[in-house]
C-alpha cells in the first residue's frame, strides 16, 4: 500500500512538471500526514540545519566553483590542441581528441554537463573544417562529456557517498579504471565505425613528433589541478572537501597565470556556482526530509520485502533495477534521479550481497547513460545548443553507438567487479 | 510599484549571490590554509570545517531567491511540453505554489529552530563553542529573502492573471525547459574559447 501510494504520487508530481525539490518535499508531507503516527514535521528545522552545514557537502560548491573558474581560464583550448596532436592519427581523427580531452577535463571537474560544454565549444568548429561525419562527431562530444561524473573528482560520487555512508576516497578510486576503460571503449567505437564507413573520419592530419612533444606543456595545467585535487586525498593530506577547496585555489592560480583573472570573471563564476549549488542543495534538503519520513513509515523495508517476495535471484533483481534506471533515465534528469533513488535502492542492493562501492560505479554508469538517452538527455541538448543549427536528430543518432559502448561497460563492471574494486582494495 | 520593488529585490538577490560566492571562496582559502598548517607545521587553526559549514549554509540560503527568480529549479517537462498552453499555465501556477510551500515549510520550521536557539542561547558542542544563533540567523534570513522573492512574484502573477496577461505569467513562472537551462550554462561558457 505504502509502496503504491509513494511511487504513484512521486511519478504524478514529477510528470506534472512540479519542481523536483518541491515534489519530494510535498510527498514527504503527504506521506507523513497519511501514514505516520506522530507528525514528523517538527524535525524539519533541525534536519534542514544539520544538512545545510554538512562539511562533506561543502565539496559540492567547491567543485562547481573549480569548474566555473576553469571554464574561464583558457585551459580547455590548449588541452584540446595537445590531445589532437597525440590522438588524431587514429581512424576518426579529432573525434579521439574529443574523447581524450573529455577524459582529462573530467579528471579536474566534477560535472558532466560542464565537461560536454567546455570540450564541445572548442571542438564543434572542426566538424566542417575537416569534413567529419557530423552525427558521430557530435555524439562523441555528448558521450565524452558524461565521463565527468565517473572519473574523479565527481559531484555524483560525493552525493552518493553521503547518502549511503560510503567512503568518498574509495568511490573515487573505484571510478578511475572504469572511467578509463569507458573512454577506451568510446575510442574503439569510433575506430570501428570509421573503418566500416569510409569518409566518416574526415581528412588525415599530419603531425610530426616534434610538434607532439612541443604540445605536452599544454597538458600540464589540467594535470596540476588533478594532482592537487586527487593527490592530496591519497597522500593523506586532505579530506574530499579539503581537496576540493585546494582545487579551487589551484584553479584560481592558473587563471591568474593565464591572465584571465578579473573581477568580472570572478563575479560570473560566483553566479554560476551559487545557482548550481542552490539548485542541488534544495533537492538534497527536500530529499533528506522525504527519506526521513520514508524510514519512519518503513518504505525501504516494504520495498525490500516486496523484492524478496518476488523470489528472484540477486542477479535477476540487479538486472531489473538496471532496466528500471535505463528507462527512467530517458525521462529524468540524472542528478534528481541519483538523489531520489539512492536511499531506496541501495539498501536493497546491499542486502542482496552487492558491494555499495561497486554499485556506486554501476549507478554512475547508469546516470551517464541517462545523460545521452533521448528525449531527456542533458548532454544531447548541451551539444546541440553549442552547434547552433541543424536538427537535434543528428546528435541523438550520433550518440546511439556510445550508448551501446556504455551497455558493454556496464556488462564488464558486472562481470568483473574487480575493475571497480581493485584500486579501492589497495587503500 | 511591484515592478520597481522587483527591480530592487533583483538587485539585492544578485548582490547576495556575489557575496555568497565570495564568502565560499574565502572559505576555500581558510580550508586550504588549515591543510597546509596541519601538514607543514603540524598545528591546526581548528574549526575550519565547522565554520565552512556555517558559511555554506548561509551562502546557499541567500542564493535561493535568485534561483526562484531565474526559474532555476529542475522541472521534468516531458509531458508538460506536450500539453496545450492553458494547461501548461495551470501547471506553472501549481508548481510555483508547490515551490512556495516548500520554502514556507523550511522557513516555518527553520524559524522555530532559530527561535529556540536564541531563547536558550544554544552553543555548538565543538571546541569552537559557537553561539549557534549567529550562523542560524544568517541562514534563516536568507530563507526569508527567498520567501520575500516568492511572495513578490506571486503578487505579480496574480495581478497579471487577473488582467489575463498570460504571456507575462509564463515569463514569470513558465518552465524554461531544458533549453533555458542550457542557454544559461552556455552564456557562462561564452568567451572562454
Amino acid at each position: 500500500m505504502i509502496l503504491v501510494v509513494t511511487f504513484s504520487l512521486l511519478l504524478l508530481f514529477i510528470f506534472l512538471a512540479i519542481p523536483v525539490a518541491a515534489a519530494l518535499g510535498l510527498l514527504g508531507v503527504v506521506l507523513d500526514e497519511t501514514f505516520s503516527i506522530m507528525p514528523l514535521r517538527r524535525a524539519i528545522g533541525d534536519m534542514m540545519w544539520e544538512n545545510s552545514i554538512e562539511f562533506l557537502l561543502v565539496a559540492v560548491p567547491m567543485f562547481v566553483m573549480l569548474g566555473e573558474i576553469m571554464l574561464r581560464s583558457d585551459i580547455a583550448e590548449k588541452m584540446y590542441d595537445a590531445m589532437a596532436k597525440w590522438l588524431s592519427w587514429l581512424p576518426g581523427g579529432l573525434m579521439h581528441s574529443n574523447i581524450g580531452s573529455s577524459a582529462i577535463f573530467a579528471a579536474t571537474s566534477g560535472s558532466s554537463v560542464a565537461t560536454a560544454a567546455t570540450v564541445g565549444t572548442v571542438a564543434v568548429p572542426q566538424i566542417d573544417k575537416r569534413g567529419y561525419h557530423t552525427p558521430l562527431f557530435l555524439g562523441s562530444l555528448a558521450a565524452g562529456g558524461t565521463l565527468g561524473i565517473l572519473i574523479p573528482p565527481s559531484v555524483g560520487l560525493i552525493i552518493y557517498g553521503l547518502l549511503t555512508n560510503t567512503s568518498v576516497p574509495k568511490l573515487y578510486l573505484a571510478g578511475i579504471l572504469p572511467g578509463l576503460v569507458l573512454a577506451g571503449l568510446y575510442s574503439l567505437t569510433i575506430v570501428l565505425l570509421c573503418l566500416a564507413n569510409k569518409g566518416w573520419g574526415g581528412q588525415k592530419i599530419q603531425i610530426s613528433w616534434t610538434e607532439r612533444f612541443a604540445s605536452l606543456p599544454n597538458l600540464l595545467q589540467p594535470l596540476f589541478i588533478f594532482v592537487v585535487v586527487i593527490g592530496s586525498i591519497y597522500a593523506g593530506w586532505a579530506t574530499p572537501t579539503e581537496s576540493a577547496s585546494l582545487g579551487v585555489l589551484a584553479a584560481l592560480m592558473l587563471s591568474w597565470k593565464n591572465g584571465k583573472l578579473t573581477r568580472d570573471m570572478l563575479l560570473k563564476s560566483f553566479e554560476g556556482t551559487m545557482r548550481t549549488t542552490a539548485m542541488i542543495m534544495l533537492i538534497i534538503l527536500a530529499a533528506a526530509f522525504l527519506n526521513f519520513v520514508l524510514a519512519v513509515i518503513g518504505l525501504a523495508a516494504a520495498f525490500q520485502s516486496f523484492i524478496e517476495g518476488l523470489g528472484l535471484s540477486p542477479f535477476q533483481v540487479l538486472l531489473i533495477i538496471i532496466a528500471i534506471y535505463l528507462v527512467m533515465g530517458c525521462f529524468m534528469e540524472s542528478l534528481s534521479m541519483l538523489i531520489t533513488t539512492t536511499p531506496i535502492v541501495v539498501p536493497v542492493v546491499v542486502a542482496l550481497g552487492y558491494d555499495p562501492i561497486w554499485f556506486g560505479v554501476v549507478l554512475m554508469l547508469l546516470l551517464e547513460t541517462a545523460l545521452i538517452t533521448p528525449p531527456i538527455g542533458l548532454n544531447l541538448y548541451v551539444v546541440q545548443s553549442i552547434r547552433q543549427g541543424g536538427p537535434i536528430k543528428d546528435v541523438i543518432k550520433g550518440a546511439i553507438p556510445f550508448v551501446f559502448a556504455m551497455f558493454v561497460m556496464i556488462g564488464l563492471v558486472i562481470a568483473f567487479p574487480s575493475m571497480a574494486l581493485w584500486l579501492p582494495s589497495l587503500l | 510599484m511591484l515592478i520597481r520593488t522587483q527591480g530592487a529585490l533583483d538587485r539585492v538577490s544578485e548582490i547576495a549571490v556575489w557575496v555568497a560566492g565570495a564568502a565560499l571562496l574565502m572559505t576555500a582559502f581558510m580550508v586550504g590554509l588549515e591543510v597546509v598548517m596541519r601538514k607543514l607545521f603540524n598545528s591546526s587553526l581548528g574549526g575550519a570545517d565547522e565554520i565552512s559549514g556555517y558559511v555554506f549554509a548561509a551562502a546557499t540560503a541567500w542564493s535561493y531567491a535568485a534561483v526562484i527568480r531565474k526559474k532555476g529549479n529542475v522541472r521534468i517537462d516531458v509531458l508538460y511540453n506536450l500539453m496545450p498552453r492553458p494547461l501548461r499555465i495551470a501547471l506553472d501556477i501549481l508548481s510555483f505554489f508547490a515551490l512556495g510551500a516548500l520554502f514556507a515549510l523550511i522557513g516555518w520550521y527553520g524559524f522555530e529552530l532559530v527561535k529556540g536557539t536564541v531563547e536558550t542561547g544554544r552553543i555548538s558542542v565543538t571546541p569552537l563553542r559557537t553561539p549557534l544563533s549567529i550562523p542560524q540567523i544568517a541562514w534563516i534570513s536568507g530563507i526569508g529573502l527567498a520567501l520575500t522573492m516568492w511572495l513578490l512574484i506571486a503578487l505579480r502573477v496574480a495581478g497579471n492573471a487577473l488582467r489575463r496577461n498570460w504571456d507575462a505569467v509564463s515569463e514569470l513562472i513558465g518552465s524554461e525547459g531544458i533549453e533555458g537551462e542550457i542557454k544559461a550554462e552556455l552564456v557562462e561558457t561564452e568567451g572562454q574559447s
